[in-house]
């Protein structure tokens, strides 16, 4: 039973180590592919969310440059119109007020007005050769060293200047201000972003990665991407739908994410390595486990403590349990001293000690308490026990460096070593007067015999006889003391 | 006596300030300065020291048609214009011209612009014997008149300064020679010209007769003029090329002209040997396809930048001398396949 539970604490702890570490280990798989699910579904939605604001921001731009082209058309009245300097004057006002690059208004015949100039622009804009009419368009063209330059025309219904219909008016935009609004910090993460034009160009001439500043992106993809892939791709581009393809580049998977900016044939453009947002989930993954573990951790070394100190609490209870249980085998539980069991064990001890030749000098006080069976008699058990009490306490007080036995009912047994051993004479004398004294006044009598221990004792038995002959001896003499008075008097 | 020599001598340096200011440099020997003698444009121009008189100047542009090769020019103008703003100098202008190049119509244009309050007319001269009296009937009403672009008036032309090609029979003649050493000194070749009497396209169409006359092994066997029109010239060169089935190159004097042959030569799938004029985007493609062999590429938009120049110079009463010459001279520079995708990219940013 004392082994056992050792035995049962250790296995015990194994198994929840076992089990905590399954657990965690499971936990760490778990959230392995859970990362890898989030980052496939945050990839998509972060792009979505991404190239989806920078189209709106883009297309609300084109949104309040119409309007404000419509606003300066609807306030073109028969004063501004009425000559060329009021024209050029009006338009300049209007760029300053809206803070426009460029301002012009173009006649029927594509006479372009702006603040300063009048000029030809049949050949130069491309939308004002098509039938735009009626509609907002936004172009791209190169014109001769100028850069790509975009212009966002509105068309101009019932105003005449110098006596020819105004068709439309524009803006120029710099490229640089359509790519400051789409600009998002992409400092040293990998992430590209451009526009393109359905056919695949460029239009910003920004670094795309690996399809870089020049090449046509669908043209470029047909390396990357597989046939099926290709061909959605390129459908989606030609019909100005937003999606997405992912492909290895420099063996790492990128997801290329392009969506339509309304009213202009752009695709907006995102390019993004996989692991650019794996590694920012994973770093929450990793601080997510580390945070568990610590826990588990926490939680084995509290239970590790926690059986630590049950067993601890165990071993004291079973520890002052035995003691007790030996405590009340050897001792008297009326008295306190020692019972016949006690004497038993230190007879032993003295006889292997007198075998051995290692015994120390001792003697030996055998008592007897006169009168007890007529105390339980007359006075009742309680009383006969307090009497075995007081004798017991009388006995103990008299030897108080030396074990007292209770022998029997009424019988103890004293060992004297020691001090009291020194002094066994005195001490007996003493007892014996206290025995006197109480033959007289009431209090226990004890009947004692005192034996010194002597070289021919084999055993403490032998010296213990000679003690209860003595006793015996000393009984009969208290009974004779006691007897006397009563008879005279009577 | 030290005082005094301190004193001279910021007088010296304060008058050699005030040369300069007021007497800059010769517009050509300025233009040299700033321009990189190998590239066949040169966008970085910066306006010269001369400081105007006025605050506000405005002019009136005509040329001979509506065309890519006149947007180029406008674009060196606006630079100018711009670049006149920013020193606080308002440069207002018209630069008109008709859908379809037509000598009429510039003189209906000079007589609607001589009755404006212009400071200068500048006049890209469509037709040399026609519009050259009208210049110099405008001149002696007191008018400012220049001449801009490819096409300067006739001899004795009283307008006051021209900017632009003074070289067109050269460069026919330097494409014609590119031809020629192509074909090995023999075959038949058509020449394309653009507007009948145009002195920029006549010139050019002289020099490629003078230098293909050189060549005994070498016939013109056809000279047609498009009238600056991509479509015209590629109709003609359809019929040229099945009329003359052993045609082996054309010579292209204006900036249709190569579009409208390199379009037929494709279409056709015939071996001929293409030499034009001009940076058309789509020629320039043509050039970078080896469909086209060269072309002569203008500094147009030095030609647009320098004509304003010249004109502020012209408005405040200055006559070419020490500070502009009489012809302000740009270049042109032949360019090879090797070359047409920098110039696309340089002209058109196509990448």
């Amino acid at each position: 039973m004392k082994r056992s539970f050792p035995y049962l604490a250790v296995i015990g702890i194994l198994l929840v180590i076992l089990v905590i570490t399954a657990a965690t280990l499971w936990m760490s798989a778990g959230a392995r592919n859970a990362t890898d699910q989030a980052v496939s579904t945050v990839s998509t939605f972060y792009l979505e969310e991404l190239a989806g604001r920078r189209s709106q921001v883009v297309s609300r731009f084109f949104e309040s440059q119409a309007e404000q082209m419509q606003r300066a058309v609807d306030l073109m009245d028969d004063r501004v119109l009425s000559s060329q300097d009021a024209l050029r004057q009006y338009i300049g006002n209007v760029e300053s007020l809206y803070g426009l690059g460029l301002f012009a208004v173009v006649d029927e015949d594509n006479v372009v007005y702006t603040k300063q100039t009048t000029y030809m622009g049949g050949s130069r804009y491309e939308f004002l050769s098509g039938d735009q009419a009626g509609k907002m368009t936004i172009t791209t063209s190169s014109v001769y060293g100028a850069g790509k330059q975009i212009c966002q025309a509105v068309p101009i219904h019932d105003r005449t200047f110098l006596g020819k219909k105004l068709k439309t008016c524009f803006i120029e935009i710099k490229m640089e201000d359509i790519v400051s609004l789409l600009a998002f910090d992409t400092e040293d993460n990998g992430t590209h972003f451009s526009l393109y034009y359905r056919n695949g160009v460029n239009l910003t001439g920004l670094d795309f990665g690996p399809v870089g500043k020049k090449s046509n992106l669908i043209q470029e993809m047909r390396t990357y991407l597989t046939g099926d892939q290709w061909t959605v791709l390129s459908g989606q581009f030609t019909n100005e739908e937003a999606g997405e393809v992912h492909f290895m580049h420099s063996g790492n998977k990128q997801i290329l994410y392009y969506s339509p900016i309304p009213d202009a044939d752009w695709m907006f453009t995102v390019l993004i390595p996989e692991n650019l947002i794996y590694d920012k989930i994973a770093g929450i993954k990793d601080q997510t486990i580390l945070r568990s573990t610590i826990q588990i951790l926490v939680t084995l070394l509290s239970l590790l403590t926690f059986f630590f100190l049950f067993a601890l609490q165990q071993r004291r209870k079973s520890t002052a349990l035995l003691e007790q249980q030996r405590t009340i085998a050897v001792r008297d539980s009326l008295t306190g001293v020692g019972n016949k069991y006690a004497y038993s064990q230190k007879e032993a001890a003295v006889n292997a000690g007198l075998q051995s030749g290692s015994a120390s000098p001792f003697a030996l006080v055998v008592c007897d308490l006169n009168g007890l069976k007529k105390v339980n008699d007359t006075k009742g058990h309680d009383e006969g026990d307090r009497l075995i009490r007081d004798a017991s306490h009388l006995i103990c007080s008299l030897y108080d460096h030396s074990p007292v036995y209770r022998i029997g009912g009424d019988e103890f047994a004293v060992f004297l070593q020691g001090a009291d051993y020194d002094r066994r004479e005195e001490i007996f004398e003493e007892l014996n007067r206290k025995t006197d004294e109480n033959n007289c006044s009431g209090g226990p009598v004890i009947a004692a015999g005192m034996a010194d221990y002597e070289p021919g004792d084999m055993q403490l038995q032998d010296t213990f006889r000679r003690a209860d002959k003595l006793m015996y001896e000393r009984k009969n003499q208290l009974k004779q003391l006691k007897t006397e008075p009563v008879s005279s008097e009577l | 006596m030290k005082h005094r020599k301190l004193k001279g001598s910021l007088i010296l340096v304060l008058g050699l300030f005030f040369l300069v200011g007021v007497f800059p440099l010769p517009a050509s020997a300025e233009s040299s300065a700033a321009k990189d003698p190998g590239m066949p444009v040169h966008f970085n121009r910066s306006l010269d020291g001369y400081q105007p008189a006025k605050d506000h100047y405005n002019f009136y542009f005509t040329y001979k048609t509506v065309h890519a090769w006149w947007d180029a020019v406008a674009m060196g103008m606006e630079e100018a214009q711009q670049q006149y703003a920013a020193r606080g100098i308002t440069i207002s202008y018209e630069y008109m011209a008709p859908v379809t190049a037509s000598a009429e119509d510039q003189i209906r244009r000079l007589e609607e612009a001589a009755g404006g309050s212009y400071d200068v007319i500048g006049v890209d001269v469509a037709d040399e014997e026609i519009i050259t009296p009208v210049l110099n009937e405008m001149a002696e009403k007191g008018i400012r008149v220049m001449t801009f672009s490819s096409s300067d008036a006739g001899p004795g032309c009283r307008r006051i300064a021209y900017v632009g090609n003074t070289h067109n029979y050269e460069d026919g003649a330097q494409l014609a020679e590119a031809l020629c050493k192509k074909l090995g000194g023999k075959g038949k070749i058509a020449v394309l010209v653009g507007t009948h009497g145009a002195p920029c396209h006549e010139d050019r169409a002289k020099g490629v007769r003078d230098t293909v006359a050189r060549y005994p092994e070498m016939e013109i066997v056809a000279e047609e003029y498009d009238q600056d029109s991509i479509d015209l010239a590629r109709g003609l060169t359809l019929t040229i090329l099945q009329q003359h089935e052993d045609l082996a190159g054309i010579v292209c004097c204006n900036m249709s002209n190569p579009v409208g042959a390199a379009r037929a030569v494709q279409e056709t799938g015939r071996s001929v040997v293409i030499v034009g004029m001009d940076h058309d985007r789509e020629a320039l493609r043509y050039l970078n396809e080896g469909v086209i062999y060269c072309l002569g590429i203008q500094d147009c938009f030095s030609i647009g930048f320098d004509t304003v120049q010249v004109a502020v110079r012209v408005a405040d009463g200055c006559l070419p001398g020490t500070l502009y010459p009489e012809k302000t001279e740009e270049i042109t520079t032949i360019i090879y396949q090797e070359d047409a995708q920098q110039m696309l990219e340089l002209l058109y940013g196509e990448l």
